[in-house]
This record gives C-alpha cells, structure tokens and sequence, in this order.
C-alpha cells in the first residue's frame, strides 16, 4: 500500500501560495519575510518528514497512539523497580 | 576561603560544622554576581535583600537543628520559572514587567526545601530566542566571553561556571539544559519525562519540555533531584512514581555495568578535536570499570524531524496569543516561530506516535547489547561566537542551530534522562560526554557521573579570571 505524501507519492512541494493560504487561515498577518522564511523551513525539513511519513504503524492490533509513549515511560521503569 | 567557589554539597557540610554560615556564602555569591556579571550578564533580576534575609532564617534552622536539605544553599532559576512577587520576563520585552501571583512547583520545593534564591537568571527570550537577547543583552560564556554560553538556559551556565552560584535550574526542550551545561564545563541532568513538573515554568512544546538542575558536580545535581521530583497536581503528566533517593546514587560502584556508545548520526558532523577529546573521555570513563560498547540506532534520522514536528506544532499553540507579535520577538525565536504553522495535523499525530516506536528501539537495542546507558557527546563543537554564531564541524563553518541539538534533542523526544558532564577542554574550551538512560534510572546516570568525576578532574576546572573583570559593557561587541 502507497501511503499519501510519502516519499514514493510525495505530491506536490508546498508552494507560497499554500504558505499564504494556510497563514491567513489561522488569522497570522505576518510579513512576506516570515512566510518566506517558514516556507523554506519547511521544504528544508521535507525529506526526513518524507521518511517519517513513510514509517509504518499499526493499523490492526497494538495500539499506538501519542499517550501509549508517556505510559511506556512509566511501565519502563515499573519493569526494572 | 571564598565560599562562591564552593558545591552546594561542599556548603552544607561547613554549615553542618559551623565552619561556615549561609549569611557569608549569600554574602560571598552577591559579591561575586558584583564582581563578574558586568561582563557576564547573566543575572536579570538580583535578589539580593531577600536572599541576605532568607539566609539569616537558614542560619536560626542551622543553629536550632532544624536544617532542611538545601538549607542555606544559594541557587538561581532560569528566568521562564515563575516566582511569586518576583519578576518572571521569559528573557522578553513582551513579559519584561511580569509578576507572578504563585511559584512555580519546582521553584516553591527549593524554597520549602531552604534554598536561598539569589537571582532569576538570563534565558533566551521564551527559551528559543537566541543569543541575541534584543531585551537583556547577550549573556557571555566565563570561558570565552566573545561567545555563546548556549541556551535557552544561558544566565544558568554562565552563572554556575563563574561561581556565582553553586546551582541553578534550566529547562531543556531540545538541549536547553545540555547544550550550556556543556559549553559552560557543567554537570546537567534533563530527567526523564514527568519527573519534575512544569506548572508554572513557560512552555515551548509540553511533550517535549523538561526541568532541572546544572551544577558543578553530580553530587550537587542529585542534591537537587531529591527536592524538585515527584508529581504536581499542577503537571498532570508529572509522574506519580515514587521518588528514588538520588543522593544515595553518587559513589555507588559502577564497575561492570555496560555503556553503549552512540555511533552513526550521534558522531557525525563533529570536529576531529572535539571527537578527540571524546574519545579521551570515553577511555577515562572506562577506567572507572564501565565496559564502552559500540551500538548503533537504526533509522534516527527521522528523530530531527518528529521532534521539531511536535515543537512546532505545540510552540504556536502555546504561543498562539503573541503570535502576532512576532516582529517584536527576537530573532531566532520570530524565525522558529515563523516554521509552526505550517504542520498538518496528521504529521504532528504521526510524530507524537512514533514516539512510542523510537522508545522501543531503545529498548530494544539496549537489551540485544545488555546496555545499562547509552553514552554520546552533548555537542559536536565548541561554543561559537556571539558575533556570528557559527560553528566549526571540521568541515566548515556552519550555522549552530543546524548542529546544536543534534544530539541532544533525541532524547526530549524519547522522554529518556541524560546526563552531561565536563570532559577534557578543547582551545580552553570546554567539551563533555552525555550519559543516556532507561526511563526514571537518573541514579544509575548519577552513579555513572560521579564514578567520572572521581576518576577525572574536568568538573574542577574553572575559567580564568581576568577577562570576567573587564570593565566593558556587557552588550560591547555583539551585534544588534
């Protein structure tokens, strides 16, 4: 299966238009400077988010989500007190 | 005898003879903060009326028997860690005339535990602007004050190196306690995740921020892990876990316990002279018993990327009601937060998942090598100077944020503690080793650390005197 925006079906680069629009979505009047900056952050972080995208997780059986990491700091040290 | 010069161990042993009184250390602390912070500027706001006082209390404990673990010790906050009546700026214009109504947790556990606050301390505005503080003024490195002591927690590096304090606190989202424990010759701990609470501290990212202690020794460091850990209602992702005793790690046997040394990306884009210092470490550090082992983490590369993912996406939500202010923001700040809203949401989950599976490849590499730690370098390079901000990774000169947290931010994004300590000085600067553990095993990282020390002299090495005295301003010779 082809994951959307990984490196195999990266779709197109983000654009200052895409930029722009997604600024003045969240209401942010910054400077063409500011925006212009943070595009080129964000294609200068493209690749390894690329790679990232790309890393599987499961979609059946365990479940991964952002708190499983918090508990399994904690579990982490339960199996070794 | 100059008591300024002293750990806060080393204090509260002269206190508990009656060789020494917290009045005189105080007394000898203000008067260096006098004597070096002209040049250093790593004081914001002295405390001095208050700190003589408090000291005077601690003195009445120490003579009635009633002493409490930090009585009488003199320490300093990072300027994001509020303190009730007390200013609180986040190094900003923008809070510059901030007073908290309440302490931060952390900062009322020190207090309650009889530590003295002398001084809030310089920080990188909101602990991501830069050395370039456009409010305070640059904060200067004791080794070399023409750079960079690094940050955010740049006012506690300066100001434990140069003895102005014996400790401070700093706060560490993808180095920032690390990166200036390592450029100021320092001994500083980033506890595991939810060790020491937050509430109260300014945030950058919640999942990736953490609190504690940069001293001049690892005793001192566990000193301080005693008193600030443990959970807060006010931190619900403070851990509930009981708190080990730390102190009771230093001097503990480390021989046979197994080290694995970071190779690949942890090694790379580091210049030969401070990969030889390293390696003269890592040699010191197996002298102490340690067995050093060669390991290696598959696909970390994407690590970078999934933690400045969730920084991004968390800062402008933490930040999302001064965000249109940004051109009154400093400029490393204004330019990190200027890459924040452009994360989709799918990315930011992405990456707060895939924490889970990078811990487990921690795991899991520790267990296939029977790993106790992981050992690396806490910074590839010397400080750079103020004036440009570039360092030298032997391939060039590039610009430090392309390199600073490098080494260091794997391990915010893990929730993993580590751990640097002083190794051998590189041009007159210093140079260090990180000690990476197992979630909350800081005393195993603080017995591997104290075994360090014990065997090598780096920690006791201190920065030469004269040029913290010139007369100069302390803005002279940076740039705007």
């Amino acid at each position: 299966m082809t994951t959307p925006g990984a490196p195999d079906n990266p779709g197109p680069l983000p654009d200052r238009a895409l930029v722009d629009a997604m600024a003045a979505d969240q209401g942010l009047d910054w400077t063409d400077e500011r925006r212009a900056a943070g595009l080129a952050q964000t294609l200068a972080m493209r690749p390894a988010l690329l790679a990232l995208r790309a890393k599987p997780l499961a979609y059946v059986g365990e479940v991964i989500e952002p708190a499983h990491a918090l508990r399994r700091l904690d579990a982490t040290g339960e199996v070794r007190a | 005898m100059n008591l300024s010069d002293l750990t806060a161990t080393e204090l509260l042993a002269l206190y508990a003879s009656g060789e020494a009184s917290p009045v005189e250390a105080v007394q000898d602390c203000l008067d260096r903060v006098a004597a070096v912070d002209p040049v250093l500027n790593a004081v914001l706001t002295p405390l001095e009326e208050d700190a003589l006082a408090a000291a005077g209390r601690s003195a009445e404990r120490w003579a009635a028997g009633t002493a409490r673990p930090l009585e009488g010790v003199p320490y300093g906050l990072k300027d994001i860690v509020a303190t009730a009546g007390i200013r609180t700026t986040g190094g900003s214009a923008l809070y510059a005339d901030h007073v908290p109504t309440t302490d931060a947790t952390l900062a009322a556990r020190l207090r309650e535990a009889g530590g003295v606050l002398l001084a809030k301390l310089h920080t990188f505005e909101f602990a991501c602007g830069g050395a370039q503080n456009r409010t305070f003024g640059p904060c200067r490195n004791p080794w070399d004050v023409e750079r960079t002591t690094g940050g955010s927690s740049s006012g506690s590096g300066s100001a434990v190196a140069a003895r102005m304090l014996p400790l401070a606190i700093g706060t560490d989202t993808g180095g920032s306690i690390r990166i200036p424990s390592s450029y100021c010759g320092l001994t500083g701990l980033k506890p595991t995740y939810g060790r020491v609470p937050r509430d109260g501290v300014m945030g950058m990212s919640w999942t990736m921020d953490h609190a504690g202690p940069m001293t001049r020794s690892a005793a001192d460091a566990a000193l301080v892990m005693d008193v600030v850990s443990g959970a807060s209602a006010g931190d619900p992702t403070s851990s509930a876990r009981p708190v080990p005793d730390h102190t009771a790690a230093i001097g503990a046997s480390v021989a046979g316990r197994r080290v694995g040394r970071l190779r690949g990306w942890f090694e790379e884009r580091m210049h030969p002279a401070v990969g030889a210092a390293y390696e003269s470490a890592l040699g010191e550090l197996a002298g102490t018993g340690v067995e050093v082992v060669d390991v290696e983490l598959e696909e970390v590369d994407v690590i970078a990327a999934a933690s400045w993912t969730v920084i991004y996406a968390e800062m402008l939500s933490l930040h999302a009601d001064v965000a249109h202010l940004i051109e009154d923001r400093d400029a490393m700040g204004a330019g990190i937060l200027a890459a924040t809203p452009y994360v989709h949401a799918a990315d930011y989950l992405k990456a707060l998942r895939y924490r889970a599976v990078f811990q487990q490849q921690l795991d899991s590499v520790m267990a296939a090598a029977g790993l106790d730690a992981f050992v690396t370098p806490a910074a590839t390079t010397t400080p750079p100077k103020l004036a440009d901000m570039l360092v030298d990774t032997g391939d060039g000169l590039v610009d430090w944020l392309d390199v600073a947290s490098r080494v260091t931010v794997p391990f915010n994004y893990s929730g993993s503690p580590a751990l640097v300590v002083p190794g051998p000085l590189v041009d007159g600067l210093p140079t260090s080793v990180q000690l990476a553990g197992r979630p909350h095993d800081e005393p195993l990282l603080l017995a591997l650390a104290s075994a360090f020390q014990a065997a090598t002299t780096h920690h006791l090495t201190r920065p030469a005197e004269g040029p913290l005295h010139a007369t100069a301003p302390s803005t002279a010779g940076a740039p705007a």
